[in-house]
C-alpha cells in the first residue's frame, strides 16, 4: 500500500455549514426560490445523504455550495466550508480557490466530466499541481499515487488511458481521485453511482466510505436511492420542493420516519424482500407553484386544512431527528408497509400446454470492427401465457438484445425463437405487422419512444389507425378507454410529450403499447429513468394490467428488488449467457450461481438481508 | 420543473401565440428586415393592381425622368422613367412580382427534391446511400451558375418553367445532407423505431413522424437558401440567360440600367437597392428563425 497523504484531521472546522440558505432565480420580479431556507451541516468525517424525487434541489444545493451557479442566481443566509465562507457577496474568484482546494464534486456521468482527449494521468497531474502548488514531477508521483487510493485496477497503465478506454466505474475512479487531489475537507456526491450496475456501484461506495475514513472529509451524498443511503450514510437530510422536510440518523429516518413525505419515499422502494412498492401521488410541484402552507400537503395522505394555509416549523426531539409537518407521524404510523413484505407473486393463472414464447438455444451476433461480436449465446427459455419473466443482468449482458430477439429487431444468427408456435418474423416484413399485434415494447425513456411533435392522445390511437381498426369515432371512444385504463385523464390526450411528466408520458407509451390487446409485453427498463415514487406507480399499473388484460410479460432490468413482486421466473444474464433461471422464490431463497449470490449480495437494501428487519435504531 | 408550467399554460393555440411573442420580443433589427419582407411580399401580391401604368408602356418624349418628376404628358412618376421612358415604379413591382415567384416556387421545389432524395439516402443506405452522397460531394464541389450556364446553353432561353426549376435546383446538395443526416439519427432514435415495432410503415414513419421533427432545420435552411435563389436569378437574368423580355425581372432591370449609371442612376439603382434589401433581410430573418426554432442554440 501507498502512504497516505492526507492531512491531518481539522476537527475544530466543520465541512460544511449551511445556514438558513435561499436560493433565487431570474430577478426582482420574478424572483423564485429555488431553495427556500434551508440549513444543513455536515461534521468531520460524516457522511450525509441528501434525498428525494428530483426537481427537490438536492443538486442545486450542491452546486450553490460550491458558488456554480449562473449570474442569474442569487444566494441568501450562508454557508461556509471550512473557514471559507461563502455568501452572495463572494468574490467569483474567491470560490475558485475553495472549489477543489476545500471542496470538490463528483457527479453521475464520470465519463462526461472528463476530458475526453487528455489521457486521465495527465489530467490527473495538471489538477495535483495545480491545486496543491507543486512542480509537475511531483505531482505525477501524487497522481499515481491517487489511482492506487481508488483502488483502479492496474494503475500504472490505466495513467495513460484515455477516457473512452475505461469503464463507467473506472471513470467514476478517476472522477474520485480528481476530487481527492485537492486533500478537500468535503465532498460532493452527486449521484455518483446511478448510472453503474450494481456490482460496481457496491464496490464505488465501498471506496467513499473508506476514503472517508482515511481523510476524515465530510461527504454530501446526493441520492434519490434510499437503499444506497442506509448503505453508507450516517445521516439523512430528506428534501422536498426545495426544503428539508426531515433530518436524522439513518436509523432514525428508515425505521421511525416522522414525515409523510419520508414514509412515502421509503414505501416506494422496491425491496429484496419482495414488498409491493407503493408510490406518491403527484409530483412535486415547480418552485413558482409552490404551496402557500406545506409543500406536500397536496400529495399527503394526512394533510388537513391548516397545512395548506400555514407552513409548518422545524421541531427536533433530544435525538436531534427534527422533522417539518403539524402531523408527524408516530412510530406505529411510521413503519413502513415494507414490513408487510411477503410475496405476492405468482397470482395470475399460468396455463398449461404450448408455451407462447420459446427461444431455442437462440443465439445473436453483431458485427464490430473487430470482427463478431456474440451478444447473447445460444439461450433456450420458455414463457407460458399469463406468465412473467424476469431477465436480470448488468449492462453488457445481453438482457436488452435478448428483448430485440423476441420483438424480431435482431435476426438470430443460431437458434430459433418462436412465438405462438410460429416463427418471430423480423421486422419490417409483411408477417410482423401482423405479429406486432401480439407482442409490444415498453421502452426504457418514454420522452425518446414519443413523437415530441404530435400530441399523446393521437399517438395512442396510431397503432388502431395503423393497423385499420375502427372508425373515427370507435379509434376515439377505445382512446379514451385506454387513457382512463392506464391512469390519464382525458384531457391529457391534447398534451405534447414535453408538457407532461415522466410517469404520465411512460403511461401513455404503456396505453399504446396495449392498444392492439398483445399478449405479450416487453418492458425493457421500463422504469429506469423514472423517479422511486413514480416507478412504484408504474409497477402497480403494470401489475393491474397484467390481471386485467392476462398479459404475459418479459420485465428487462437491472434492478433485482423490482422484479419479485412483479414475475413468477427470473433469468439470470451475464455476458450473454443464460447463468441461472429460475421461479422467484427459489431464486431468492436460494440462488445457486455465484453470480446470482453476488448480485443479490451487491443490491443496497433498506431491509437487511439477513433478518428480514430494517436497521433497528440506537 | 419548468414542464408543469408549460402544461398548465398549455392552450390550443399556442403556437401561433407562440410565435407571436417571439415576434415581439425579437430585436428591433429583426422587424425591421420582418417589415420590409411583409412589405416585399404584398407587392409581389398586388402588382397588377398597384402599379400606376403598364410597365411595357413607352414613352419617347419622357425619357429618363429622375424620381419625382412628372412628364410632358402630366403623367408622375414617382421613381423616374428609364430610357424608354417607362416608368420605373411599375417596372420594379412587376419586376419584384416576377422575381419573388421564381424564387418562391424554385426554392420549394428544391427543398422538396433536396429533402426527398436525402430520406432515400437515409432509408436504403448501402450503394443508394453512397451513390447520393458522392452526387451530393459533385455537386457542393462546383460554382452552381457554371452547371446553370451550360444548361441554359444546352437548352435556350426563354423557357420560364425551365428557368424556375433550374434556379430551384441550386442548393438540393444541403437539404439532402440536412435531411440525411437528420433522418439517421431520428430512426435511431425511440419514436420512429416505435412506430416502426407497432407495425407502421416506411411512408408513415418517414412523412408523418421524421418529416414534422427536421422541419424545423428545414426551414431554417428555406430561409438560407431563398436569399442565394433571388441572387441566382437576378445574376442569370443580368448575364441576360434568365427573365427574357417583354417579361421582367430585377435583374434585367439592373442590366439594362447599366448603361445609364452615371447619368441616370436610378434605373439600376433603385432595383439594386431592392434586391440588396430584400436578400439581407431574409438573411437577418433568417439568422432570428434558426435561433428560435433550433432547439440546440436556443436559450432556455
Amino acid at each position: 500500500m501507498t502512504e497516505p497523504i492526507a492531512r491531518p484531521l481539522r476537527s475544530e472546522r466543520l465541512p460544511l455549514q449551511i445556514s438558513a440558505l435561499s436560493v433565487i432565480l431570474g430577478g426582482e420580479a420574478a424572483a423564485v426560490p429555488i431553495i427556500d431556507d434551508i440549513s444543513l451541516t455536515v461534521g468531520v468525517g460524516e457522511i450525509v445523504g441528501l434525498v428525494g424525487e428530483s426537481g427537490s434541489g438536492k443538486s442545486v444545493t450542491c452546486l450553490a455550495a460550491l458558488g456554480l451557479l449562473g449570474p442569474d442566481w442569487s444566494l441568501r443566509g450562508d454557508i461556509r466550508i471550512g473557514s471559507a465562507h461563502l455568501d452572495q457577496r463572494s468574490d467569483p474568484r474567491s470560490l475558485t480557490k475553495v472549489r477543489g482546494r476545500d471542496a470538490a464534486m463528483i457527479f453521475q456521468d464520470a465519463s462526461a466530466s472528463l476530458n475526453p482527449i487528455q489521457k486521465i494521468g495527465k489530467q490527473l497531474t495538471d489538477t495535483v499541481a495545480r491545486l496543491q502548488g507543486i512542480s509537475r514531477v511531483k505531482a505525477r508521483t501524487i497522481a499515481l499515487d491517487l489511482l492506487h487510493r481508488v483502488e483502479m485496477p492496474e494503475p500504472e497503465e490505466r495513467f495513460h488511458s484515455y477516457p473512452f478506454q475505461l469503464s463507467g466505474g473506472q471513470n467514476q475512479r478517476v472522477m474520485i481521485a480528481l476530487a481527492l487531489a485537492g486533500q478537500p475537507l468535503l465532498l460532493l456526491a452527486d449521484e455518483p453511482t446511478t448510472a453503474l450496475d450494481v456490482t460496481v456501484q457496491s464496490q464505488i461506495l465501498d471506496l467513499i466510505s473508506k476514503l472517508r475514513d482515511d481523510t476524515g472529509m465530510g461527504v454530501v451524498f446526493v441520492t434519490h436511492d434510499l437503499g444506497v443511503v442506509s448503505e453508507v450514510c450516517d445521516r439523512v437530510a430528506v428534501m422536498y420542493s426545495g426544503r428539508i422536510v426531515e433530518a436524522g440518523t439513518v436509523a432514525q429516518i428508515m425505521s421511525a420516519p416522522c414525515h409523510p413525505y419520508t414514509k412515502g419515499l421509503i414505501d416506494s422502494m422496491p425491496t429484496l424482500g419482495g414488498h409491493i412498492p407503493n408510490g406518491i401521488k403527484g409530483q412535486v410541484p415547480s418552485p413558482d407553484k409552490r404551496p402557500v402552507g406545506c409543500a406536500f400537503a397536496p400529495r399527503c395522505f394526512k394533510a388537513s386544512t391548516q397545512c395548506s394555509q400555514e407552513r409548518p416549523g422545524e421541531t427536533t426531539d433530544n435525538h436531534g431527528h427534527s422533522v417539518s409537518c403539524f402531523h408527524s407521524l408516530t412510530e406505529a404510523e411510521g413503519i413502513s408497509d415494507v414490513e408487510n413484505g411477503g410475496a405476492s407473486v405468482a397470482e395470475f393463472p399460468v396455463t398449461e400446454g404450448e408455451p407462447l414464447l420459446s427461444l431455442k438455444s437462440a443465439a445473436c451476433d453483431y458485427k464490430t470492427r473487430n470482427g463478431v461480436f456474440r451478444a447473447v449465446a445460444k439461450v433456450s427459455l420458455d414463457l407460458r401465457e399469463g406468465e412473467s419473466l424476469a431477465v436480470i443482468g448488468e449492462s453488457g449482458s445481453g438482457k436488452s438484445t435478448i428483448g430485440k430477439l423476441i420483438l424480431g429487431i435482431e435476426p438470430t444468427s443460431e437458434g430459433k425463437a418462436f412465438f405462438g408456435g410460429q416463427q418471430v418474423p423480423l421486422l419490417g416484413t409483411q408477417a410482423h405487422k401482423i405479429f406486432a399485434r401480439s407482442v409490444q415494447l415498453v421502452p426504457q425513456n418514454p420522452y425518446l419512444s414519443l413523437d415530441p411533435r404530435a400530441p399523446i392522445g393521437k399517438q395512442i390511437e396510431e397503432p388502431l389507425v395503423i393497423h385499420r381498426i375502427g372508425t373515427a369515432r370507435e379509434r376515439q371512444a377505445k382512446r379514451n378507454e385506454l387513457l382512463e385504463a392506464v391512469g390519464l385523464a382525458r384531457a391529457h390526450a391534447d398534451r405534447y410529450p414535453h408538457e407532461i411528466s415522466g410517469g404520465q408520458c411512460q403511461r401513455a407509451v404503456i396505453a399504446r403499447a396495449i392498444s392492439l390487446g398483445p399478449k405479450l409485453l416487453i418492458c425493457d427498463e421500463a422504469t429506469a429513468s423514472l423517479d422511486v415514487s413514480v416507478q412504484a406507480r408504474i409497477i402497480e399499473l403494470l401489475r393491474n394490467l397484467q390481471r386485467q388484460f392476462k398479459l404475459s410479460m418479459v420485465f428487462i432490468t437491472h434492478d433485482l428488488r423490482l422484479v419479485r413482486s412483479l414475475c413468477n421466473r427470473v433469468a439470470v444474464m451475464r455476458s450473454g449467457e443464460l447463468v441461472e433461471l429460475n421461479e422467484t422464490e427459489l431464486l431468492f431463497a436460494a440462488p445457486r450461481h455465484p453470480y446470482t449470490r453476488e448480485l443479490l449480495a451487491s443490491i443496497p437494501d433498506v431491509v437487511s438481508e439477513s433478518s428480514g428487519h430494517r436497521l433497528s435504531s440506537q | 420543473m419548468p414542464r408543469a408550467d408549460i402544461a398548465e399554460h398549455f392552450e390550443p393555440h399556442s403556437k401561433l401565440r407562440a410565435m407571436l411573442a417571439a415576434i415581439t420580443a425579437s430585436p428591433g433589427l429583426v422587424k425591421v428586415a420582418l417589415l420590409w419582407l411583409l412589405l416585399i411580399v404584398f407587392i409581389a401580391i398586388t402588382a397588377r393592381w398597384i402599379m400606376p401604368y403598364d410597365y411595357q408602356a413607352t414613352s419617347l418624349l419622357t425619357r429618363l425622368l429622375p424620381p419625382g418628376a412628372t412628364g410632358l404628358d402630366g403623367n408622375f412618376h414617382l421613381l423616374g422613367t428609364d430610357h424608354l421612358g417607362r416608368d420605373v415604379l411599375s417596372r420594379l413591382f412587376t419586376s419584384i412580382q416576377l422575381t419573388m415567384s421564381v424564387a418562391v416556387f424554385g426554392t420549394l421545389f428544391g427543398a422538396v427534391v433536396g429533402s426527398s432524395i436525402g430520406f432515400v439516402a437515409a432509408r436504403f443506405r448501402g450503394w443508394v446511400d453512397d451513390i447520393i452522397m458522392v452526387l451530393v460531394d459533385f455537386q457542393a464541389s462546383m460554382p452552381f451558375v457554371i452547371i446553370a450556364l451550360s444548361v441554359i446553353a444546352v437548352t435556350g432561353t426563354g423557357n420560364l418553367l425551365l428557368f424556375v426549376l433550374l434556379v430551384g435546383f441550386q442548393g438540393w446538395e444541403r437539404y439532402a445532407r440536412i435531411s440525411r443526416g437528420l433522418t439517421l439519427s431520428a430512426v435511431n432514435h425511440g419514436y420512429a423505431a416505435s412506430v416502426r415495432l407497432l407495425g407502421g410503415g416506411t411512408m408513415r414513419v418517414y412523412l408523418l413522424h421524421i418529416l414534422p421533427n427536421i422541419m424545423a432545420a428545414l426551414i431554417v435552411q428555406v430561409s438560407i437558401n431563398f436569399p442565394e435563389t433571388v441572387i441566382l436569378e437576378t445574376s442569370m437574368s443580368f448575364l441576360g440567360v434568365g427573365i427574357q423580355p417583354p417579361n421582367t425581372s430585377l435583374g434585367n432591370l439592373l442590366s439594362y440600367g447599366r448603361d445609364y449609371l452615371l447619368n441616370a442612376w436610378w434605373i439600376a439603382g433603385i432595383p439594386g437597392m431592392t434586391i440588396f434589401l430584400t436578400t439581407l433581410s431574409m438573411s437577418i430573418v433568417g439568422d432570428w428563425l434558426r435561433d428560435v426554432l433550433d432547439p440546440t442554440t436556443s436559450r432556455r
